[in-house]
């Protein structure tokens, strides 16, 4: 395996222009599936971590589209409360 | 506390000094002799909205301009820098044999959706896609959830027959692979490869063609992506 080369950009290989939507300005709009799919529900989960919550309700584990629904509820709750951002991380359940 | 973005082999190149990361914070590094660890100084933990989300992974995306890192699930806080640090001591052996793995590699994901007004047969044999009156008797009601449940069955079915086209059109390519059926309404699924940095130009070119030859189907490619789904 051909070493790694630390400062070599790999992004000038992906964006060259075609009608795939890879990462650029533009497909960051439409990818929020996607984000969610990766930043919420994948990764390394450190011991000792959160579980993020909202309005007491632990929602990592519950799947994609809990949190998508739950997501828009807590911001609709927002709106009309239109206080402090009432989205908030508790103490991780242990697994 | 901290919020933790990445994890990375000690010497790696450190955050750039103009990143920003969530809630306009700067990103620093926290290192042992083994392995950084990525992070920004934050007054409270990051609030569950697009932005912060947007934010985190920007910086794990900017990590992974130079070398593949291991991205945290959002929402990994350390109480202080001696916390991060034991955390890095107590998984050095994980952490390192993971990012020797995954050296060289990023994600490229696929969003498999069905063309907008294109309907498959299985599609159209799906129970229950007929309008019901309100079950009035519980004989009703059982029936009417039996269609329900069919319904189900059926729309997972068509998701992955899908799932297994595209990945069967890919699978000379011998890549690891991860997908995810029905992750949300209006997606069939999501497929994410781990492919070298050196063939993501062939990988996209393979994309391309194969989404010639999958009509009815709609393909959005998108990457690359620290390896979030092969950690």
């Amino acid at each position: 395996m051909p070493a790694e080369k630390p400062g070599e950009s790999i992004f000038d290989i992906a964006l060259a222009p075609d009608d795939l939507q890879f990462w650029d300005d533009d497909a960051e709009q439409h990818s929020l599936v996607d984000l969610i799919n990766r930043v919420l529900d994948r990764g390394v989960v450190i011991t000792g971590d959160v579980t993020i919550s909202v309005a007491g309700v632990d929602l990592v584990y519950l799947g994609l589209s809990a949190v998508l629904t739950s997501v828009a509820t807590a911001r609709r709750r927002m709106d009309r409360n239109a206080g402090p951002d009432r989205t908030a991380v508790g103490p991780r359940t242990p697994d | 506390v901290l919020h933790g973005y990445c994890v990375r082999h000690a010497g790696d190149p450190p955050p750039d000094p103009s990143l920003t990361g969530v809630m306009g914070t700067g990103v620093r590094l926290v290192e042992d002799d083994a392995l950084g660890l990525w992070v920004s100084d934050v007054e409270h933990r990051p609030g569950l909205v697009e932005g912060h989300l947007r934010e985190h992974d920007r910086v794990v995306r900017s990590a992974l301009r130079s070398c593949t890192p291991l991205p945290l699930r959002f929402g990994a806080t350390f109480g202080d820098e001696a916390a991060a640090l034991s955390v890095l001591r107590e998984r050095r052996e994980q952490f390192a044999a993971s990012l020797s793995e995954l050296a060289n590699r990023v994600e490229m994901g696929l969003r498999i959706s069905r063309v907008a007004n294109s309907r498959s047969v299985a599609a159209d044999r799906e129970p229950g896609n007929a309008p019901v009156a309100a079950p009035r008797t519980g004989r009703e009601y059982l029936e009417a959830r039996r269609r329900e449940l069919d319904a189900a069955a059926s729309r997972k079915a068509v998701a992955e027959e899908a799932l297994d086209r595209v990945e069967a059109g890919l699978a000379d390519l011998d890549l690891p692979t991860r997908r995810e059926i029905l992750p949300q309404e209006g997606v069939l699924g999501l497929v994410a490869h781990l492919v070298h940095r050196q063939e993501i130009g062939i990988y996209r070119h393979r994309v391309l063609q194969l989404r010639q030859t999958l009509p009815g189907l709609d393909l959005v490619a998108s990457g690359p992506w620290a390896p979030y789904s092969f950690v």
